[in-house]
């Protein structure tokens, strides 16, 4: 089955978010049109209300070993968001994953022609998603003792508005050495690098939105083509270990619906609220009213999908050129 | 049982750290020329502990004062500062209070109560290139401080003298200056507290 061609709703929505996001900053710099002033770290929407990067909010308090309300208040709200819906930001609208996304659907693209042409495969190389976890702690740690946020300065994703806002070249350099790495490499930066992703990541670990599973629509041999397209590189139908509501249980979800997006049997939808996580629970009380058979081959790999994503991003075409390997559940 | 996240979470900090810790012994004992920083701004340590670097000062600042830091030592990217040659701070003259300060969402930049608790900096003049050193009547410095008689003064031969506790480092004398390049030179209060001139 292909995937459709029109971006369903959500795509449109985040494309938008995303590309509103950029440009209101943009402007709130180039032009007279103050509506969002500030960079990603910190801005305010018409002058009046704040908002806060919940890891540059992070990084400051401790570096300057002070709060002031108006960051306590702008990082509130951002972090309240990844409570409620999970990491949304990087899905919706962090200005980086949007370049990024283009610049993985034009890999694609060409690597759909290599593939088909000369049976010469992209290469994707990538590094263990906890990798994550070690950056965020190195950015805590600079902040504790280093005494400035050393990841503002750096951030890519800070690095993208500082180009438009103020035409920075050293920065425009990095960006394009980035996005060449994410050739060889694709989204090596959210899913193994990026701070702000991980720590947002932290925060949803328990968030209300969700991607859920409806498991008897998908068959005994799922296609995996959500796996294939899940640019955090999630095994999508393997990680939902949430009790009652199967749904996808893996913390760096960033509910960009790509999976959705490209599922054509109808098997994944958008679910709000989900039982208790029950990680601990035996695999067999997981799942008591689906097939018990695949219930324990699926439950016995490890929900927290700490593994790395070794899964290529590819179209229907891709992987079609590729039938064997797709054909078997997509194992590192 | 610490899974693998918390353990690399844990790894991190201590890479953090200690790569902070080199950091501060290599910058510190750095001499370069520091920025010179927006009103009411924290101590150089602390500003830089505090600026988040979102910009939102520059923007809301009227006169286009303040520059984003593009190419500084990598700690001061992002941050404010002037170059009061160029455009001095105006300290909000045609306002109620001063923009930058109450932009700022971190603190950086702290209200001094009053425009004379200021301290960006001080006027250095450099007495080879004033003019009114070398014989000439010039006076271009007095006329533009916002406080004349009280940081700038004359001695007996009408020479500018700068008086470092009014003097809040504004730049509005570097910007007057009719030498070229500049007589005056606006020493930011980090380097003054420093041991430099």
């Amino acid at each position: 089955m292909k995937p459709p061609r029109r971006w369903p709703w959500w795509t449109w929505a985040r494309r938008t978010t995303a590309a509103a996001f950029l440009t209101l900053l943009v402007l709130g710099v180039r032009s007279d049109y103050h509506w969002l002033v500030g960079s990603t770290t910190s801005t305010r929407l018409f002058g009046v209300v704040p908002f806060a990067d919940p890891l540059a909010a992070l990084e400051v308090m401790i570096a300057s070993r002070s709060l002031t309300g108006t960051l306590v208040l702008g990082a509130a709200l951002l972090m309240l968001l990844a409570v409620l819906l999970g990491p949304v930001f990087c899905g919706w609208v962090c200005p980086l994953g949007f370049l990024l996304d283009l610049n993985a659907s034009l890999r694609r693209r060409v690597a759909v022609k290599l593939v088909l042409k000369s049976r010469w495969k992209m290469p994707a190389w990538t590094l263990p998603r906890v990798t994550r976890a070690l950056v965020l702690g190195a950015v805590v740690g600079f902040a504790l003792v280093g005494r400035y946020p050393a990841f503002q300065t750096l951030s890519p994703i800070n690095l993208v508005v500082w180009t438009l806002q103020w035409g920075v070249t050293s920065a425009a350099l990095f960006l394009v050495v980035l996005a060449i790495v994410e050739w060889v490499a694709p989204r090596l930066w959210c899913r193994s690098l990026c701070p702000l992703g991980g720590w947002l990541a932290l925060l949803g670990q328990w968030a209300r939105l969700r991607i859920g599973i409806r498991r008897e629509l998908a068959g005994r041999a799922p296609c995996h083509r959500c796996t294939l397209h899940c640019p955090m590189g999630i095994r999508v139908m393997e990680d939902h270990s949430l009790a009652g509501k199967p749904a996808v249980d893996d913390p760096d979800c960033t509910r960009c619906g790509s999976c959705l997006e490209v599922c054509g049997q109808g098997v994944l939808h958008w679910q709000w609220g989900s039982g208790p996580r029950n990680h601990e629970s035996s695999p067999d009380a997981q799942h008591s009213d689906g097939n018990s058979s695949e219930t324990k081959h699926l439950s016995g790999r490890n929900p927290h999908g700490d593994r790395p994503g070794t899964v290529d991003v590819g179209t229907s075409e891709e992987v079609a050129g590729r039938s064997r390997q797709a054909s078997r559940p997509p194992a590192g | 049982m610490i899974g693998r996240r918390e353990f690399m979470g844990v790894l991190g900090v201590v890479v953090g750290a200690g790569a902070g810790g080199l950091w501060r012994s290599v910058d510190g004992g750095r001499e370069t020329p520091h920025r010179l920083r927006p009103p009411g701004a924290l101590d150089e340590e602390d500003f830089l502990a505090a600026c988040i670097r979102c910009g939102q000062c520059i923007v809301a600042c009227p006169y286009g004062t303040l520059r984003h830091d593009d190419e500084g030592r990598l700690s001061d990217r992002g941050t404010p500062y002037l170059v009061p040659r160029e455009t001095p701070c105006f300290l909000c003259k045609d306002y109620e209070s001063l923009r930058c300060i109450e932009a700022c969402p971190t603190g950086a930049l702290e209200d001094p109560g009053d425009v004379e608790s200021i301290h960006m900096g001080v006027a250095v003049i450099d007495p080879k290139t004033c003019l009114a050193f070398n014989g000439v009547v010039c006076r271009a410095c007095w006329h533009e401080c916002p406080f004349p008689n009280q940081a700038i003064r004359f001695d007996s031969l009408l020479r500018p003298v700068i008086v470092e506790d009014a003097c809040i480092g504004c730049g509005l004398c570097d910007k007057a200056c009719l030498a070229e390049p500049s007589a005056i030179r606006i020493v930011p209060t980090v380097d003054r507290e420093g041991g430099k001139p």
